[in-house]
């Protein structure tokens, strides 16, 4: 399953984020925007405090319930990829990702480079490319709902602390960052 | 005194192009080192089936659309520089077509020039056929050359305040120097009619000018 799509320009701004699981807890476009900088800056920093020189930052920051995967292109724009545990070949997804951004979005004479991108194509192809990896899950099915709760909780090891409503429980930013500090 | 101005004037004016002589020698030297041939040097035939990145060709495209994007005031103006571009390929690809054809004859006939820009251009230019080539039920002199999936607009996504433009502009600029080139005259420009599975669908509409229609009816 892939939950989401964030492309985030090289100045840390994001340029554009898509969900493609229905039921999970939406962020607000703010939390969104807080979400990329912190991301943005958390690689940096990983960067430069690992013991290797000429390190590449964080790829993979991984939970209990889903794994967010990033892909920095050589112009330093980041492709952040929130997928479940088990989904596979992230690798040839993320590369998937990279050739329909180049194709429908840098090819595209309308659209402006490290601005918000909206351009059709990139959407429609986006998501057939979702589909073609089995990362996509309709409200039709029970998983998704499973999946709401789980993710609800930003991390697997609050579980037990979780009440009925998974609305007020999103994925909270300082969750995640801390997280990508502590791996 | 005013006889010496002139006089250094003029031998100013004398040293000028022999600069430019000199820089073009040296340019040509230049060529020789390198061991290059001009691209009109080559021979017409050596690039005959070699073809050009899509990829390549879009980012061209791309970067033609944003400066001709700057430099117009509206959408109309924006298609019409299209046009003008394409009228500029397409005189230069029919001369060419018809250069490289060895069996090639001149059209007389409105349907078989259709028929010829439906294949042979489409084919040299696009790679493939056009899918379809219909003449129009309410006007005589309107006919209709469909591309579903138009290379040219490939990869671009047209925003929604603009969404009257057309990029396909440019191959009915193309269309419309090659109808011209072969003494059809017309105006022909570009409509975006969607079908299922083929969003980018793009209809060549061709306006035949009165003269052709008059040739054509003395022809029967």
């Amino acid at each position: 399953m892939i939950f989401s799509i964030y492309i985030i320009n090289k100045a840390g701004g994001l340029v554009y984020n898509k969900d493609y699981s229905e039921g999970l807890s939406k962020l607000t476009s703010n939390e969104y925007l807080v979400l990329a900088g912190t991301f943005h800056g958390v690689h940096a920093i990983t960067s430069k405090i690992s013991p290797v020189p000429g390190s590449s930052g964080i790829e993979m920051l991984e939970t209990d319930t889903f794994r967010i995967h990033c892909f920095q292109t050589l112009t330093g724009t980041k492709f952040l990829l929130v997928a479940d545990p088990h989904q596979s070949s992230i690798d040839h997804t993320m590369r998937k990702i990279y050739e329909t951004y180049s194709d429908y979005c840098v090819k595209n004479p309308f659209q402006n480079p490290e601005m918000p991108i909206r351009s059709e194509q990139f959407d429609v192809h986006l998501l057939k490319l979702v589909k073609s990896v089995g990362g996509l899950v309709t409200s039709s099915s029970n998983m998704s709902y499973q999946v709401n709760n789980n993710v609800g909780t930003g991390s697997g090891t609050h579980m037990q602390n979780q009440t009925g409503a998974p609305s007020s429980l999103p994925p909270t930013l300082p969750n995640i960052a801390s997280t990508g500090l502590g791996a | 005194m005013s006889s010496s101005a002139s006089a250094s004037r003029l031998s100013v004016m004398a040293s000028l192009p022999s600069v430019g002589g000199y820089s073009s020698s040296t340019s040509s030297i230049i060529y020789g080192k390198r061991n290059t041939t001009s691209i009109l040097e080559r021979h017409l035939n050596k690039t005959r089936g070699t073809e050009v990145s899509v990829n390549a060709f879009a980012f061209l495209f791309s970067e033609m659309l944003q400066y001709t994007q700057k430099r117009v005031h509206g959408i109309q103006d924006l298609e019409r520089k299209l046009n003008d571009l394409g009228y500029r390929v397409g005189i230069r690809a029919l001369d060419l077509l018809v250069w490289r054809d060895k069996n090639s004859k001149r059209e007389t006939r409105v349907l078989g020039m259709l028929y010829f820009i439906h294949t042979a251009v489409w084919k040299t230019m696009f790679g493939k056929q056009a899918d379809s080539l219909e003449k129009s039920t309410e006007n005589e002199d309107e006919y209709m050359i469909s591309d579903n999936d138009p290379i040219v607009s490939k990869f671009i996504s047209v925003p929604k305040d603009v969404s009257q433009l057309n990029c396909g502009a440019f191959m009915a600029g193309i269309v419309e120097a090659i109808m011209d080139g072969c003494q059809f005259p017309s105006r022909v420009t570009a409509h975006t009619v969607p079908i299922d599975g083929y969003p980018l669908r793009t209809t060549i509409l061709i306006k035949l000018d009165k003269e052709v229609l008059e040739r054509e009816e003395q022809l029967k």
